[in-house]
């Protein structure tokens, strides 16, 4: 295996999926629907590569054919080059998987109950599943809930137990499924401290996300994938499509007098003239705090915010940049 | 072994949860026999033509027969109901996606239903033993013990196919309607098989259930039975061997139907 194929955790090529759609009249054949399409892809050890798309672009059943929870109709899938066929319980205990189905839990357990149960599976036993659940319960926020219920879980807690159960498993390959759909923007933030420190730096491991959130690629992703109604449209590094991936958020500024442009600059901000008095402000969403540099060129410079476009959202993204027929 | 524990850990746990069913369980389960006793004090003479092999009493009769019943509910509802639960709850694919066999993961979900079944079933011995002052010896409690073991396999077998069709067709089930009404009404429970028509009574030899019912009772109520017990065993031993590889065989297609369609959590 040369340097090139180690770097590749999983490589896909060419897998299709379709499925019999459910319909109301028991009498009528069932259409078909394809929900993926000759999908070729390739994830690198170590990086985050996020999987972008629209609601029904055929996200979940991409990340549950690599959870081998779903068959693929045809294609290739290799595991640091095994293929699917040969796939063992070695190779699945390499693999975690964490959607945002909060009722995959015993509601009637604890929180820490639950994980031990899981480990357990893992073919832990004993101190060794203890040390582990007692990690991975730390570290995704949890300790301190862990005896509590599962049942009076917030929301936000059941999905860092999800996390937690992904984490007792200690596997390579983490696919997560919309992870942070259901959490608080304090909470994302936090949880995407995690995904870069913990799952990446600490552990070492390899992350495939699935969401439809472009903040939440923009901030994570090594690699990105476009999926939209079960075709890759776009693929690669994110400074190569930073350009597809919407404009940053811009502000038009009115100011009394000269503008302090050589002010706003040194607050972070790329600045271009409107017109007289008028100033286009652009944010890096990456970089800057939004709320609290806006309040700076208001209170502090004295701005009349005049008009504030945010970021594209993904829709808008496929409907102007990438459909054709749109 | 160890995850099977770990199975019947998490079950424990979630009934110690609910601790007011364990008590309403263990009262309709005492209820139950006080209706036998009573129905037993009742019509004792009228059977006495069909009893008389098993010591005249149907009260022991029949409790003999609830012995093994417990585990025809068991096999053939239990399996298929957590299947079913864990696909509507969702737990089925966190399941799965574990290196634990998916074989492993079905039977591990029920193990505690037939752990159920056969405290309850021991119980019902225990209650006889106690109450009709059976004399039993620990030759004889191996025996039954050994029926108990083969009818839990032979029901665990036919709930694996009853699992197969749930997790393909979500409801519905033929194996329930054919095993599981049929062993209540002709498995000679609570009545000798002897009493139904002749040709059904040949279609009753056929069920585990009728078995397990006649070999229990013949090793506990007819002294000096001279191994009459055996052919049921043998009937038993043989059901297992046949049905329990067409069990595996069906629930690993359904699995991999259930995994082509991507319905694991359709419900």
């Amino acid at each position: 295996m040369d340097q090139q194929e180690n770097k590749i955790l999983l490589a896909l090529s060419g897998v299709s999926k379709s499925f019999k759609e459910p319909i109301g009249n028991p009498f009528r054949k069932r259409p078909i629907k394809r929900a993926l399409t000759a999908v070729d892809l390739e994830i690198p050890r170590n990086k985050v590569s996020c999987l972008l798309g629209p609601n029904g672009a055929g996200k979940t059943t991409l990340i549950k054919i690599l959870a081998s929870l779903i068959t693929p109709d045809s294609g290739d899938i290799r595991y640091d080059g095994i293929p699917r066929e040969r796939w063992d319980r070695s190779i699945q205990a390499k693999i975690g998987l964490v959607t945002q189905n909060e009722r995959a839990f015993y509601w009637r357990l604890t929180g820490r109950q639950n994980l031990l149960f899981f480990g357990s599976l893992y073919d832990l036993a004993g101190k060794a599943l203890k040390a582990r659940v007692d990690e991975a319960l730390s570290e995704s926020g949890i300790f301190d809930s862990a005896d509590k219920p599962y049942r009076l879980y917030s929301t936000g807690m059941k999905q860092k137990l999800n996390i937690a159960r992904a984490l007792v498993g200690n596997p390579e390959l983490y696919l997560l499924d919309e992870p942070a759909s259901h959490l608080d923007p304090l909470a994302r933030e936090d949880f995407w401290e995690f995904i870069t420190k913990t799952l990446i730096g600490k552990r070492g491991a390899t992350v495939f996300l699935c969401t439809h959130d472009l903040e939440e690629a923009r901030r994570l992703a090594d690699q990105v994938i476009i999926l939209d109604r079960g075709l890759i449209v776009e693929k690669g590094r994110l400074g190569e499509l930073r350009h597809l991936m919407g404009g940053n958020p811009e502000l038009e500024l009115r100011f009394e007098g000269q503008a302090p442009a050589a002010w706003l600059r040194r607050h972070g901000a790329g600045v271009s003239a409107r017109d007289k008095g008028c100033l286009r402000v652009t944010l890096d969403p990456a970089g800057t705090d939004q709320e609290e540099l806006i309040r700076t060129f208001v209170l502090e410079g004295g701005a009349l915010l005049e008009a504030f476009r945010p970021q594209d959202d993904l829709l808008e993204l496929l409907n102007r940049r990438i459909r054709p027929d749109a | 072994m160890r995850k099977m524990l770990s199975f019947i850990k998490r079950d424990f746990y979630e009934l110690m949860s609910y601790r007011f069913r364990l008590i309403l369980n263990f009262g309709s389960l005492i209820v139950g026999i006080l209706f036998l006793f009573f129905i037993g004090k009742t019509f004792n003479n009228s059977f006495s033509e069909y009893l008389a092999r098993y010591g005249n009493s149907y009260f022991a009769f029949t409790l003999l027969g609830m012995s093994v019943s417990t585990f025809v509910s068991t096999g053939l509802y239990s399996l298929s109901g957590q299947v079913r639960e864990a696909q509507v709850q969702g737990t089925l694919e966190a399941l799965l996606i574990t290196p634990t066999s998916a074989n492993a993961i079905l039977f591990g979900n029920s193990l505690w239903s037939f752990v159920e079944s056969f405290l309850e079933s021991v119980f019902y011995l225990g209650i006889a033993i106690l109450i009709i002052g059976l004399k039993v010896s620990i030759a004889q409690v191996a025996m039954v013990l050994l029926i108990l073991a083969l009818t839990f396999l032979c029901f665990l077998s036919l709930g694996m196919i009853s699992a197969a069709f749930i997790m393909v067709f979500k409801r519905g089930n033929p194996i329930n309607f054919i095993f599981g009404t049929s062993s209540y009404l002709l498995g000679g429970l609570v009545f000798p098989v002897e009493v139904l028509p002749l040709p059904v009574q040949k279609i009753s030899f056929f069920l585990p259930i009728t078995q397990a019912a006649k070999a229990v009772r013949e090793i506990l109520l007819v002294p000096g039975n001279g191994g009459e017990w055996l052919p049921a065993l043998g009937f038993l031993a043989i059901f297992t061997l046949v049905v329990g590889p067409a069990g595996f065989y069906l629930l690993k297609l359904a699995l991999a139907r259930a995994k082509m369609e991507g319905s694991l959590v359709q419900f």
